[in-house]
C-alpha cells in the first residue's frame, strides 16, 4: 500500500546476552501485508518475536518502526490467567492504553468508539458482558483480537494465535484477520510453528532456522519454493514431517 | 458470646482511647487490600509473607544494633551529642527505616519478574522467610527491654499506636493509595499483559519498579506498626475475597480496599470485645470475610450440576429482555443492602442513627424480598439452578436475621454475606446463557 515500511529490519541480529542466534535479518513489512513468521520449536522464532516486541534488545543491527506506526501484540493463550476477573468488554478495554495514557482517568471513555469498533469487527459485541473465563477458546481468541485492535494499531503481532482452536475455528480466525488486514490496511505478523495452519492468504513469510543458520524473508511464493522450506517442511501446505523435496511449487 | 461482657457501645464510648490503633488497622487494611489484588493474582502470596518477616527482622536488628553499639560509638567522638545515652549511634536507622532497608534488600533478592527459574525463586522466598522469622526470634531474646514484647512484632498484639506512627501511616499509606488510584491501569497492564503493554509503549519497567517499591514500603512500615501476621493476612485475604466476587479488576481493587478496611477495623473491635490479641483477631476477621465471600460466590452455581442451564427459546428470550432491567435493579438493591450491613458496626460509631436495629432489619428484609422476586423471575426463565441458589441465599439471610441480636459483629457480617450471595445470584441471572460455540 504505502511505500514507507511499517517495520524495517536492517541487519537485525537477535539473541541473548550479546550472542546472536540467527544470521542478520533484512526485511521490510508494509501496511496491508500479512507475514507468517515460520520456525520450528527452538528455531529462534520466539527470540525474534521477543525482540520485535521489545522484551529483548537487538544484538546487532536495527529494528525501525515506521513513522507513526502503532503496534499491538496478541500473546499466546497460555500467557493469561483466567483467575484475573474480567468480562469480555474489560479485556478489550484493557487494550486501549498507549504510552502514558493510563494516567488519564478519562482516556478509556474517550476511546469508547474504538473499543466498540474493535468488538464489532471481531464479532464479539454480544459477548461483552460475559465473564471472559467462561468463553470458549474460539470466543476468547476473538476477544483477544479485539483487544489487540482497541488501540487502533497499524501493525499487529500475534503469537500462535490459533494453537487452541479446532480446524474450523482456526479457519474462521484467519479469515477474520485477513479481512481486517484489507479493511484497516493493517500490517499483520503471525508467528506459527505448524505449517498445516500456515494461512493460505499470507502475502509474505519470514522463515528462521537456528540449526541451519537460515533466515529467509520475502513474498510467500519465494519462501515456499525455497530449498530450505522444502527440506524442513516438505511440500508447501503439506504435513509437518520432512518429505523429499517436492517439485511442485505453490501457485 | 462476648466473654468479657463488652459491647460496641463500650468501644465507641472509649473512642479517643482506641481510635488511633483502630483507624491504623483500617488504613493499613485499605492499602494492603488494594495491593493484595496484585499479590494474589500474580501468585506472590509467599512473597508478602517473606517480606513481612524480613521487615520484622529489620526492626529487631536495628533495636539489637542500638543495644550493641551504644558503648562502642559514644566514647571516642561523641557523635550523638546530648542524647548519647538514649540514641547512642546517631547514624543508626530508626526501626521503621531498618524495616524498609531489609525489606528492600529482600525484594531485590527475590522479586523482579524475570529472575531465574521460578523453582529457585520459590526456594529463595522460603529462605528469606526463615531467616526473617528465626532471626527476629533469636534477636528478640536480646532486646526485651527495647521492645515490649517480640510477639508484638511477629504477631501484632499491639493495643496502642503512638501518634507519630499514626501520622506516618496516614501520610505514607494514603500516598501509596493515591499512586495506585492514579495509575491502576498501568499497574494492571504491566502485571497481567506485560508484553502487550510493552508493545503499546506503556512504561512497564518503571511500573513494575513502582509496584514493588509500594509493596515493599507498605509491607515494611505496616509490619513495624501492626505486626507481621496481620500484614500478611491483610495483604492476601481481602484481595482473595474481592477477586473471587468482582466482575472485573477495578471492582476487585475497590472491593479489596473496602474489605481490607473492614478486616483491619473490625479485627481491632473484635479484639476489644473478646479480649483477643489484635493481630490474630484481624487475621481471623479477614479469613472470615474470605470464607463468606467464597460461600456467596458458590451459591449461584451450587446446583448447575443438578439442573443444567438450557439455551432460551423465543418466549424466554422475550421474557429475559423484559425482566433484565428489573433484575438489574434487584441486584443493585441487594448490593446496597449488603454494603450497608457490612458497614453497620462502623456506622454505629460514626452515625449511630444510621445503625439502628430497625434499619438493619429493613436491609435484611430488602435482601429477602429481592431474593424472592429473583426466584420467581429465574423460575419463569427456566433457570432453575439459579432459582435454587437464590433459595439458599434467602435461607442464609433469614437464618442470619434470626440470630440473637446480642452478637455485635457476627450478625451483620453473616447478613452481609447472605445479601452478597443474593446479589451474585442475580448477577448470574442477568447473564444470558452464552453459547459455548463461537
Amino acid at each position: 500500500m504505502s511505500s514507507e515500511p511499517a517495520l524495517a529490519l536492517r541487519g537485525l541480529v537477535v539473541g541473548y546476552k550479546g550472542r546472536g542466534l540467527l544470521p542478520p535479518i533484512e526485511a521490510e513489512v508494509r501496511r496491508g501485508e500479512l507475514w507468517a513468521l515460520i520456525g520450528r520449536n527452538g528455531s529462534g522464532k520466539s527470540t525474534l518475536l521477543k525482540t520485535l516486541i521489545g522484551l529483548l534488545p537487538p544484538v546487532r543491527g536495527r529494528l525501525a518502526w515506521g513513522r507513526g506506526v502503532r503496534a499491538s501484540y496478541v500473546p499466546q493463550r497460555g500467557d493469561y490467567d483466567d483467575a484475573v476477573p474480567a468480562r469480555a468488554i474489560d479485556m478489550v478495554r484493557a487494550g486501549v492504553d498507549r504510552g502514558a495514557s493510563f494516567l488519564d482517568p478519562l482516556y478509556p471513555f474517550r476511546r469508547r468508539a474504538a473499543v466498540h469498533r474493535a468488538m464489532r469487527d471481531t464479532g464479539c459485541e454480544a459477548l461483552a458482558p460475559a465473564p471472559f473465563a467462561q468463553l470458549s477458546e474460539g470466543q476468547k481468541q476473538r476477544v483477544w483480537l479485539a483487544r489487540g485492535l482497541a488501540s487502533e494499531p497499524g501493525f499487529i503481532l500475534l503469537d500462535e494465535p490459533t494453537s487452541a482452536l479446532d480446524a474450523v475455528a482456526e479457519r474462521a480466525s484467519f479469515d477474520l484477520l485477513n479481512g481486517l488486514r484489507r479493511e484497516r490496511g493493517l500490517a499483520v505478523l503471525i508467528a506459527t510453528h505448524q505449517m498445516a495452519s500456515l494461512p493460505s492468504f499470507a502475502t509474505h513469510a519470514l522463515l528462521v532456522d537456528r540449526d541451519d543458520q537460515v533466515v529467509l524473508a520475502g513474498p510467500i511464493d519465494e519462501i515456499l519454493r525455497s530449498p530450505t522450506y522444502a527440506l524442513r517442511y516438505g511440500e508447501p501446505h503439506g504435513a509437518l514431517a520432512p518429505a523429499p523435496p517436492a517439485p511442485e511449487a505453490a501457485p | 458470646m462476648t466473654s468479657s461482657g463488652l459491647t460496641l457501645q463500650d468501644f465507641y464510648g472509649a473512642w479517643e482511647l482506641y481510635s488511633m490503633p483502630a483507624l491504623t488497622g483500617a488504613v493499613v487494611g485499605l492499602v494492603l487490600g488494594v495491593l493484595g489484588v496484585y499479590i494474589v493474582l500474580r501468585r506472590m502470596v509467599f512473597l508478602a509473607a517473606s517480606l513481612a518477616q524480613a521487615a520484622s527482622l529489620g526492626v529487631a536488628l536495628t533495636f539489637f544494633l542500638g543495644t550493641v553499639l551504644t558503648v562502642a560509638v559514644t566514647a571516642p567522638d561523641g557523635l550523638g551529642g546530648v542524647t548519647t545515652e538514649l540514641h547512642p549511634a546517631g547514624w543508626l536507622p530508626s526501626p521503621t527505616v531498618g524495616a524498609m532497608l531489609l525489606t528492600f534488600l529482600a525484594t531485590v533478592l527475590v522479586a523482579g519478574r524475570r529472575v531465574g527459574a521460578s523453582t529457585w525463586r520459590d526456594a529463595a522466598l522460603g529462605a528469606v522467610f526463615l531467616v526473617g522469622a528465626a532471626g527476629t526470634l533469636a534477636l528478640g531474646t536480646r532486646i526485651v527491654e527495647e521492645l515490649h514484647d517480640i510477639d508484638t512484632l511477629l504477631f501484632g498484639s499491639a493495643v496502642a499506636v503512638v501518634p507519630e506512627d499514626f501520622t506516618l501511616v496516614l501520610e505514607l499509606f494514603l500516598t501509596v493509595l493515591a499512586v495506585h488510584v492514579l495509575a491502576w491501569r498501568g499497574f494492571t497492564a504491566a502485571s497481567f499483559d506485560y508484553a502487550g503493554a510493552r508493545v503499546r509503549g506503556i512504561p512497564v519497567r518503571a511500573l513494575e519498579l513502582a509496584l514493588f517499591a509500594t509493596l515493599a514500603v507498605t509491607i515494611s512500615v505496616g509490619t513495624r506498626i501492626i505486626g507481621a501476621l496481620p500484614v500478611f493476612a491483610l495483604s492476601v485475604l481481602p484481595a482473595v475475597a474481592a477477586a473471587r466476587l468482582a466482575r472485573n479488576l477495578p471492582v476487585a481493587l475497590a472491593g479489596a480496599g473496602l474489605l481490607g478496611v473492614v478486616a483491619g477495623f473490625y479485627g481491632y473491635v473484635l479484639a476489644f470485645l473478646l479480649d483477643l490479641p489484635v493481630g490474630a483477631s484481624q487475621a481471623l476477621v479477614a479469613a472470615a470475610i474470605a470464607g463468606l465471600a467464597e460461600l456467596a460466590r458458590a451459591v449461584p452455581t451450587l446446583f448447575v450440576v443438578v439442573v443444567r442451564t438450557q439455551a432460551f427459546d423465543a418466549r424466554e428470550e422475550a421474557a429475559f429482555a423484559r425482566l433484565s432491567p428489573a433484575l438489574l435493579v434487584a441486584q443493585g438493591a441487594a448490593l446496597v443492602a449488603a454494603l450497608y450491613l457490612l458497614l453497620l458496626p462502623a456506622l454505629a460509631g460514626v452515625a449511630p442513627g444510621l445503625a439502628s436495629p430497625d434499619l438493619a432489619l429493613a436491609a435484611g428484609v430488602v435482601a429477602l424480598a429481592v431474593a424472592l422476586g429473583g426466584i420467581l423471575a429465574t423460575a419463569r426463565l427456566r433457570r432453575l439452578a439459579i432459582a435454587l441458589g437464590l433459595v439458599v441465599a434467602a435461607a442464609w439471610v433469614a437464618l442470619a436475621m434470626a440470630l440473637d441480636g446480642d452478637v455485635a459483629l457476627v450478625r451483620p457480617l453473616l447478613l452481609a454475606g447472605g445479601a452478597f450471595a443474593v446479589a451474585t445470584s442475580l448477577r448470574e441471572a442477568r447473564l444470558p446463557p452464552v453459547s459455548r460455540r463461537s
